[in-house]
């Protein structure tokens, strides 16, 4: 990780030589360990690709079959889930949300028009005297 | 080379954060599944793509490299059953195997919505008072025109089930806003019959009782941020009215978990704190646990402090390095494994739950954090105040530092725009961990996810470079931390209870709301 420079030369085919410059280790049980690193990490590279290689149509089958169990799974549960339903308000819901509008509108109109508004105010305020101007606010 | 997992215990000196074989193992790769290994010292961990695992003593993992475990051993019938020997597979099982455990990845868009009402904020946070405004300046609220789109909007992403998430700024400063918009979408969710859940992000100082009686009546979750004991909350989380934040939050959660024990519909409303660690926490686990203890909570979040946006900028203040921050965690987690073990406490850690989630149960626990494609875009959005929308809350909070590279479309675009969107596409592609030389080989990649905003902001990169990344290496080291806990009975015992107690609540998928609909699909 980070600990040397590598040079990778020679023919892809044929041999390739690694040469590892370390990056801070100076002295040969630095240059010794290193060596020992690498080795161990190829060797652990040489398996990991076998076994990928090995299973690498097994486990594009297993995944198939996972896509083909999710998508069954998922249309027996709720059908027609992958598009929205279409929205249907109905005009009792059109009218609720006209109200709710109506009744948002004019409460953000009457916390603008207060001069200082009730935000910026209520943030200065300690805790407990913001609660109570709350209070009196909304039993005005 | 140190072959061994080193869990919190410091940094990995080899030539990977992956361990290497035993020296000198003979390999015979023929016969073998496909599988990840971490040596563990005298065992080592073997995993597969189907979230299946198994625990080998040091001997029988070399047996098994060399294709020396026979059919007639117990071992090789364990290993074959969970889809370890290439010529036993039973494909449908492994199958659903895979789609129990990355059921995310089977469902449509989005389900987690951020909306961000306002930037403002009356508390002057360490790690974020950059990324908000004074509480005067009112032009970072949503408007109603605002809200209404962005409700229009996160109703045409395809999930079934949404959750929409209020953040700030401090929320409940644009009050009417939240209230449209839980109304709104509630008629939204009747009409289109679909699952919707809703939750509040809030610092409590500015909650009333009739605040809490509409969040209650509506069904919205309560969630706070409660980082310990008040001289380190306090030094965290400055609040501008004066006075101390931390007793207004340990009021209003002592307040609301009295209402919630006192009535049934209530109960799946008791609030739920997050808690940052700082450099302040580093030293004061134990207490920590101890004030979430003696409020009655059931969990506690022990999450580290994630360097992006404004926490960046202050990191040399307030950061710290990860294996400091999985040394707080493993003696933090001891110390509340040791409360239940002692029957002191039943307190669970939540990373600790949504791994075993994983690992234990086989199930996706729903969150996005953890998650590969990474849940950026194909998981969650967040919603700017000014209608613009980002790949994730830390997204955002990158725009708000002055780099909109995470903007991926605005609430009048439509759902396909925004899944189009190149950054969209961008970041699914560079979070899909079989590209990624280390993740592809790990151990832990089955249970792992990716985060691209974490890579951009530490290595300019959404992609990331593993082996020298300290969000592979906090989770790297979790994990290893969880895994050795898991093989002590003691231990063990303790995970299966929180499993069995735990009903995987996340803010994602959790309770429903009394009288909503509920899809099947969801449910
Ligand atoms: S990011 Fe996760 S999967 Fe990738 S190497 Fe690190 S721990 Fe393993």
């Amino acid at each position: 990780m980070d600990r040397a420079y590598a040079l990778v030369s020679g023919d892809k085919a044929k041999v390739l030589t690694v040469t590892l410059r370390p990056k801070g280790a100076r002295g040969a049980d630095d240059l010794a360990a290193l060596k020992r690193d690498f080795e161990a990490e190829l060797a652990a590279q040489r398996l990991r690709w076998a076994v990928a290689r090995n299973n690498r149509t097994v486990r594009e089958y297993v995944v198939e079959n996972a896509l083909a169990l999710a998508k069954e799974f998922s249309e027996r549960a709720a059908p027609g889930a992958a598009a929205p339903a279409a929205e249907q308000l109905t005009a009792d819901q059109r009218s609720e949300i006209e109200r709710l509008i109506a009744e948002v509108e004019t409460e953000i109109s009457a916390m603008n028009a207060q001069a200082k508004g009730p935000d910026p105010k209520a943030s200065a305020l300690s805790w407990e005297a913001a609660q109570k101007a709350e209070k009196d606010g909304s039993s005005a | 080379m140190g072959s061994g997992a080193e869990g919190g215990k410091g940094r990995f000196l080899g030539l990977s954060r992956l361990t290497s074989l035993p020296s000198g193992a003979r390999t015979d790769p023929a016969g073998l599944g496909f599988f990840g290994f971490r040596d563990f010292g005298d065992w080592v961990l073997i995993t597969n793509d189907y979230g299946r695992w198994q625990m080998l003593e040091k001997n029988d993992f070399e047996r098994f490299l060399a294709g020396g475990v026979k059919p007639g051993e117990v071992l090789h019938e364990e290993l074959s059953g969970r889809g370890f020997i290439r010529d036993r597979m039973d494909f449908g099982d492994l199958a659903a195997s895979y789609v129990r455990q990355n059921s995310f990845r089977f469902i449509p868009g989005p389900s987690l919505h951020m909306v961000v009402v306002t930037l403002r904020c009356n508390q002057k946070c360490r790690y974020c008072h950059s990324s908000v405004v004074d509480p005067s300046r009112t032009d970072t609220d949503m408007d109603l025109e605002t809200a209404r789109k962005t409700v229009d909007f996160i109703f045409a992403t395809p999930n079934p089930s949404l959750c929409i998430e209020f953040q700030g700024g401090e929320p409940l400063l644009n009050w009417p806003i939240v209230k449209f918009i839980v109304e709104y979408a509630q008629a939204k969710a009747k009409a289109q019959k679909r699952r919707l859940l809703l939750a509040l992000v809030n610092n409590f100082t500015l909650m009333t009782d009739d605040k809490l009686q509409f969040l209650i009546d509506h069904g919205v979750s309560i969630c706070t941020s409660l980082d310990g004991p008040a001289d380190l909350h306090d030094a965290n989380r400055p609040f501008l009215g004066g006075g101390s934040a931390q007793t207004k939050v340990v009021s209003w959660v002592k307040r609301i978990m009295a209402l919630a024990q006192t009535d049934d519909i209530r109960k799946p409303y008791m609030p739920s704190a997050l808690m940052t660690t700082t450099r302040l926490s580093l030293a004061r686990g134990p207490e920590i646990v101890d004030l979430y203890r003696d409020l009655g909570m059931e969990q506690i979040f022990l999450r580290p402090l994630s360097p992006i946006g404004y926490a960046k900028r202050v990191w040399g203040e307030i950061g710290y390095d990860y294996a400091d921050f999985l040394r707080f965690y493993e003696e933090t987690l001891d110390y509340i494994l040791e409360l239940n073990v002692s029957g002191r406490s039943g307190i669970m850690e939540r990373n600790a739950l949504i791994l075993l989630t994983k690992i234990v149960k086989g199930e996706d626990p729903g969150f996005m954090d953890l998650r590969w494609p990474a849940g950026t875009v194909l998981g969650c959005l967040a919603y700017n105040y000014d209608g613009r929308i980002f790949v994730s809350d830390e997204g955002r909070m990158v725009d708000h530092q002055g780099d909109p590279i995470f903007n991926v479309g605005t609430v009048t675009d439509s759902w396909q725009d925004v899944l189009d969107h190149p950054t969209s596409r961008a970041c699914v592609a560079a979070s899909n961990l079989e590209t990624q030389p280390m993740c592809a080989q790990c151990a832990y990649k089955p249970w792992c996810g990716a985060e691209p905003v974490f890579h951009y902001e530490m290595q300019r990169s959404i992609a990331g470079q593993m082996p020298t990344s300290p969000w592979c290496g906090t989770h790297m080291g979790i994990f290893d931390i969880l895994l050795k806990r898991l093989r002590e009975p003691k231990t063990r015992a303790v995970f299966d209870g929180w499993l069995e107690r735990d009903l995987c609540q996340w803010q994602e998928n959790g309770p429903t709301i009394p009288g909503q609909p509920v899809t099947e699909a969801a449910s």
